[in-house]
């Protein structure tokens, strides 16, 4: 009965409730988003930086090398050649080197070029087939495959660049030979071959641009992509002819926290090529991303705070109008301290539906965020059950119902019955 | 069923008020009847023990309930006092029904619907018990009161001024309904009025 008189004076004040119901809703699904959000990306992140100590690159801008090489969402910036890395390689400090090579696409899935190192680096499984033996065969990731429905011993051409309708290489086509498992990281979302094979391509690319433009010009450079075109057809020369291959960078894991001290200086000053520690990089960018967030979240602790008021206010009124309805129920035996509960229920029930539905809305807009970053940088997000942070959420609304509607409750206890009812 | 002895009240310092002893049995009809500001509203509070007396003693169903400790107040008024209302105070967002079943619950007793169509039948609102109360009039809403103010089968039933804002025809209905209602129930029915229009119902009167 009490539940019932509680629930029938929050529809009866349909306006008030609603907007006290949404406030409360926005604040909470704000909140929720953000903190799911926030924690998703830095569990990606956090799960793709793992076990690289170091990347180099071309130089340039340390984050963008960090963006493109372990997260596969920025450009690379630039190449290295693939014999410097071999010189670093040979360092007694390095533990693993795996090289990267990229700049194709495959309907805007990147081709990554590399070693079956970097599969294992992920602790990839196959979900069929087996790892890339010769050139242009290549290992699709799980998302990567679902999303272009590629089956073993597809085939399918690439495209230059990043973008899915970047112009397309005409020459030899890629056959897909391994489907892999997900691994919950970013190489679910990539096409992975060997070295050789990016190579072949953009030899062929431009081998063919190269007769067309300059038919009699050869220097330096033509000849290297010359030779590499060579290459990409008769695999085992290529490993041999190292010295003037690129690529773009590299994933290095040391052998001890010495190499940390002493390598990426070294790299820095000594080499044209660039080195750039995940780990301070990422923490950078969320620094950045972080002033942005706490901005969000204070907003919508304000949209919250608003929300207890709209409940204050609501309640408050109340009680000024029904306060012959109160003296009515204390005249009926109804106890102040059963009123009290009652009032404060109403408060509480508020808040309790607006963090529901806030939770509710939070979950349609991670639904709403996967989609678009699926679309932009094919990374998605799971839905996931309730947060943490989500429950220390559920006490917040609880707390901010209870405080808003405590005041307006307390009003049941300075209540004259006599007085009221006699309508003095 | 309604005893009173030597009951005084203050209002202040200086209002002091005495009160005449009554002595109502059940089935019976007490007239209060006083201008405004003779504390007949007062002398109504004492008997619902809504106030507490400043002295004197009240018996009701042969309970004394001055003795009563504070807290047992509400619960015994609940279970033994009927009160009806010179306006009708309704809990606005619940329909009759659940209006004339709150007096069940806020007594502690069971909910009694077949009490509520029984009411309603006899008091002529059966068709209305959907009904949000302010869709009714305010011949209709008494009729409520008078019948939430059953509910709980009380042995007393206190009436502020039931009739003073209704028009001659529905006055003379709602009092005849009070008596009989009363009667019916084995009640004892107090009614503290100036409404002339009742001088004539019972000759247990009593004017401050």
């Amino acid at each position: 009965m009490l539940l019932k008189i509680v629930w029938k004076n929050i529809i009866d004040k349909k306006l008030n409730s609603i907007l006290a119901v949404l406030l409360m809703a926005f604040g909470i699904g704000i909140i929720s988003l953000l903190v799911t959000v926030g924690k998703q990306l830095q569990d990606k992140f956090a799960k793709n930086i793992s076990g690289v100590d170091m990347v180099v690159g071309a130089k340039g801008s340390p984050l963008q090398l960090i963006l493109s090489a372990v997260y596969q969402i920025d450009s690379p910036t630039g190449n290295i050649p693939f014999s410097e890395l071999k010189k670093l390689g040979g360092n007694p400090l390095v533990k693993e080197l795996i090289p990267l090579s990229m700049g194709d696409n495959f309907g805007g899935y990147r081709i990554v070029g590399s070693t079956d190192k970097y599969l294992a680096h992920f602790n990839a499984e196959f979900q069929e087939g087996r790892v890339f033996e010769k050139t242009m065969e290549v290992v699709a990731g799980a998302t990567a495959a679902r999303n272009l429905r590629l089956k073993l011993n597809d085939t399918f051409e690439s495209a230059h660049g990043f973008e899915a309708d970047g112009h397309s290489h005409d020459h030899e086509l890629y056959k897909v030979v391994g489907i892999l498992a997900y691994t919950n990281s970013v190489l679910d979302n990539l096409l992975v071959s060997d070295l050789e094979s990016v190579w072949a391509v953009h030899g062929a690319e431009e081998h063919v641009e190269g007769e067309e433009e300059h038919a009699h010009e050869e220097d330096h450079a033509h000849g290297e992509e010359e030779h590499a075109h060579e290459g990409g057809e008769h695999s085992h020369e290529a490993e041999e002819s190292g010295p003037e291959r690129e690529v773009t960078s590299a994933l290095v894991k040391f052998r001890s926290p010495m190499g940390l001290m002493t390598l990426p200086r070294l790299i820095n000053q000594d080499t044209q090529m660039q080195a750039a520690l995940p780990a301070i990089e990422v923490n950078r960018l969320f620094e950045l991303m972080g002033i942005g967030m706490d901005a969000l979240k204070a907003l919508a602790a304000a949209i919250m705070l608003i929300s207890g008021i709209s409940v204050f206010i609501t309640l408050f009124n109340a009680l000024k109008e029904r306060k012959y309805e109160l003296a009515l129920m204390l005249s009926m035996g109804g106890t102040r301290a059963k009123l009290f509960f009652m009032l404060l229920l109403e408060g509480v029930i508020l808040a309790v539906s607006g963090y529901v539905l806030g939770i509710l809305l939070s979950r349609l807009g991670l639904w709403l965020a996967s989609g678009a970053l699926n679309r932009g940088y094919n990374y998605t997000l799971e839905q996931q059950f309730l947060q943490r942070e989500e429950i220390y959420l559920f006490g917040l609304a609880l707390c901010i119902g209870i405080v808003a509607a405590i005041i307006p409750s307390l009003g049941i206890y300075k209540i004259n019955i006599s007085k009221t009812l006699a309508n003095e | 069923m309604l005893e009173t002895h030597s009951l005084e009240f203050f209002y202040g310092k200086s209002a002091r008020f005495a009160f005449p002893d009554v002595h109502c049995k059940e089935g019976e009809t007490l007239l209060i009847l006083g201008n405004s500001g003779s504390g007949k509203t007062t002398f109504l509070n004492l008997m619902a023990l809504l106030l507490p007396p400043a002295r004197g003693e009240i018996r009701i169903n042969g309970t004394l309930t001055t003795g009563l400790p504070l807290q047992e107040l509400p619960g015994f008024r609940a279970r033994n006092i009927g009160l009806v209302f010179q306006k009708p105070y309704f809990v606005n967002a619940l329909n009759v029904r659940d209006n004339l079943l709150i007096a069940n619950y806020f007594a502690g007793n069971a909910r009694d619907e077949r009490r509520v169509e029984h009411l309603a039948e006899s008091l002529g609102f059966a068709k209305l018990l959907n009904n949000k109360i302010t869709e009714l009039s305010g011949g209709e809403q008494q009729r409520v009161g008078i019948a939430r103010a059953l509910m709980n089968s009380p042995t007393l039933i206190l009436a502020d001024e039931p009739t003073s804002a209704l028009d001659d025809l529905n006055c003379a209905k709602v009092a005849d309904l009070l008596e009989a209602q009363a009667k019916e129930n084995g009640a004892a029915l107090v009614i503290v009025t100036h409404d002339q229009r009742l001088k004539s119902r019972s000759t247990y009167q009593i004017t401050l």
